[in-house]
């Protein structure tokens, strides 16, 4: 077991790095050939003269060559900006000045601060957003999808269909505004938009419940459909069979025998989704006005902030890492074929 | 006293092509103590009739007839109480212990539920009798086993702990599948040299479902060859080698490999089993039967009736004569 998860640690920080070459091409140099753009002459002013983007770039580190450039990125994030940065991008301010200003995972010119601010900033509100509506969805579709799998072609069985239908092919910038429309200003039951931390839990859940619902539903149809064909597969194996002729009761063999193995596709799955809308649930941040990931990677992007985009990007791809390693984790105490290879 | 007798027994299923009348009008019944082997190829009915015997049948199933357990009736009785019956008046192996087992599941966990499902035992008591079962059945340091996982475990080892699952709640009919059918050659031995010693442990009646008549030789006292949903001879295992009555049965015979392995080609019935969907009108067997005549094709189905020795009873339009004289050119003796 420690050796499965050791091997799944590096596979991990071997994922990561390849993004962040992937990351730092893109947004260096192929940003730069391809349109011309280039951080420096972004963040000189208006119509700044060759000196000026010259300084600027001085002042960026991009005046050296792309390995170099490269490897204190990757030395950046790992261990912090060094000393020599520091003094070159904020001089004269104090440490925790200079913290606002420069990160790990570098700095926004164009908002003046250190991008992992940002993204600690916006981080709580993508992920209350994402863990209430994991919760909301889970607890609608598996029973649903449970229920759809005992009896199917039920009648109970074509209603979920439909459900999951219309779940799975209403986008949610529609269905976002009319349930904006419906419950937030004509029935006045949730608010328009805004977070609220969780240091006020009761306003944190009001204002967030409404979005959660929006993304519960669409991922909700997904996981009826998942469930009751996994359900389906498993409730017609031999195993299931054999536990029937012990005189197993419906609900054990549903839960115990069915449902144990027909958890694990599905618990792979939620954790890839997880680590998705982990990294901005862009629609529906977008349409409910909460400023998370998602929102901030809209905003930086509008604004051609490489550095906070390059961030975002790259953040959401450690998550989707670690949300891996932890499915695999999951997956392996569920499942002895996997913990045993 | 006959522990398990079935009474016209018809188990239809529900097609989008209409009813398959998979069992068709079957009566038996074995003793306690006893094995009954029944016989017959693939889609014959026997794994849907020992199915129906243990309500394991889909919804989209109807099973009619009689089916009695000692003196209880199982036809219509309530799901509820049928269910505190099955794993401990009567349990059932199946064929392909690979994919029987849970696999996310401990050995343990699977005995012990089998163990707490009938019996108000606490779990040290369940682990114990779990611990003895595994050991019944010949499994080495059983108490470690208990906390394999099925993939653990070879083929026949598996299929050894489906045994001791079926007996740990000492079932008075244990119904076997086919239980040798998915394993290799020398662990089918294996297994069944197992079964034959607890045959004699147990005082279950058994009821033991092959293709295989050999292994209807070495282990059963009485057999039915059955074919397209019904039964076609009913004969003890000695009557049945010495003197086969119908005609399916000299071609499941003939079709037993010899001692003498020469080049000749294993002899094989031609043609295959009617649909069931909509069988011949006549004997079933007639289109393949070498015997067949006019009467066959259109007369009714023929009736199960004595052959005047002991139980043994045949479905057949031919005559006694001819049936003797071909039966002892078939018989089993001239090749053992």
């Amino acid at each position: 077991m420690i050796r499965f998860l050791i091997r799944r640690i590096l596979g991990g920080i071997f994922v990561v790095l390849v993004v962040t070459l992937a990351v730092f091409v893109l947004f260096g140099p192929v940003l730069r050939w391809h349109s011309n753009i280039s951080p420096a002459r972004l963040y000189a002013g208006k119509n700044p003269t060759p000196a000026q983007i010259e300084r600027v770039s001085a002042l960026l580190g991009l005046d050296k060559p792309y390995y170099v450039q490269y490897a204190y990125t990757l030395q950046r994030l790992v261990i912090g900006p060094t000393q020599e940065e520091r003094d070159r991008v904020c001089p004269g301010s104090t440490a925790a000045e200079c913290d606002q200003l420069l990160g790990r995972f570098g700095s926004s010119f164009a908002k003046q601060r250190s991008v992992d601010s940002l993204i600690w900033e916006a981080f709580p509100v993508t992920l209350s957003l994402t863990l209430i509506a994991a919760v909301m969805w889970l607890l609608i579709s598996i029973p649903i999808g449970i229920i759809a799998a005992i009896r199917p072609r039920s009648l109970f069985d074509r209603v979920s269909i439909v459900f999951v239908l219309i779940g799975q092919s209403l986008p949610v910038y529609y269905f976002g505004l009319l349930a904006l429309y419906f419950f937030a200003y004509k029935y006045e039951l949730f608010p328009l938009s805004g977070y609220v931390p969780l240091s006020d839990p009761g306003q944190w859940l009001y204002h967030l419940l409404l979005p959660a619902a929006v993304l519960a539903l669409q991922f909700a149809a997904i996981y009826v459909r998942i469930t009751r064909s996994q359900m389906l597969d498993t409730l017609s194996e031999d195993y299931v069979r054999t536990a029937r002729s012990k005189g197993a009761g419906e609900t054990r063999i549903i839960i115990r025998h069915a449902f144990r193995n027909a958890m694990l596709p599905i618990v792979t799955m939620f954790g890839l989704d997880l680590g998705l809308l982990l990294g901005g649930a862009i629609l529906i941040e977008v349409t409910f006005g909460l400023q998370g990931l998602g929102w901030l990677a809209v905003e930086a992007a509008k604004r051609l902030d490489v550095p906070t985009t390059a961030g975002i990007v790259l953040f959401s791809a450690i998550l989707i890492v670690a949300a891996n390693i932890v499915v695999d984790l999951i997956n392996a105490s569920l499942d002895p074929r996997i913990r045993l290879e | 006293m006959a522990l398990l007798t079935v009474e016209n027994l018809r188990t239809t299923f529900r097609t989008d092509d209409g009813p398959v009348g998979a069992v068709d009008g079957v009566s038996l019944s074995v003793d306690a103590g006893k094995v009954l082997g029944i016989v017959g190829e693939s889609g014959c009915g026997k794994s849907a009739m020992s199915l129906s015997i243990m309500g394991l049948l889909p919804k989209s199933a109807t099973v009619e007839g009689s089916i009695r357990l000692g003196e209880r009736e199982l036809v219509g009785l309530p799901a509820g109480e049928l269910r505190t019956l099955r794993g401990d008046d009567m349990a059932m192996i199946f064929q392909d212990p690979m994919t029987s087992l849970n696999p996310v599941m401990t050995i343990g966990w699977q005995l012990i539920e089998a163990v707490r499902l009938h019996q108000k035992v606490s779990k040290a008591e369940a682990r114990r009798m779990a611990i003895e079962g595994l050991a019944a059945v010949g499994i080495p340091s059983p108490e470690d086993r208990l906390r394999s996982y099925p993939m653990e475990l070879s083929g026949g080892m598996r299929q050894r702990v489906m045994i001791a699952m079926a007996l740990l709640n000492r079932p008075r009919l244990l119904i076997a599948d086919e239980p040798t059918t998915a394993l290799d050659v020398t662990t089918q031995a294996q297994i069944l040299e197992l079964m034959r010693d607890l045959r004699t442990e147990v005082d279950a009646a058994i009821v033991l479902i092959t293709h295989d008549l050999g292994v209807v030789a070495e282990l059963c006292d009485e057999v039915a060859v059955m074919y397209a949903g019904r039964v076609v001879e009913r004969a003890t295992v000695d009557e049945l080698f010495a003197r086969p009555q119908h005609p399916y049965t000299w071609g499941l015979l003939a079709s037993l490999p010899g001692r003498n392995l020469s080049s000749e080609r294993l002899h094989q019935i031609p043609g295959s089993p009617p649909s069931l969907l909509r069988p011949p009108a006549g004997c079933r067997f007639a289109p393949r039967c070498p015997f067949v005549m006019d009467a066959c094709r259109t007369d009714p189905a023929p009736a199960l009736t004595s052959t005047g020795r002991g139980t043994a009873a045949v479905a057949c339009h031919l005559s006694q004569d001819v049936r003797d004289r071909e039966g002892a050119r078939h018989s089993g003796q001239e090749r053992a």
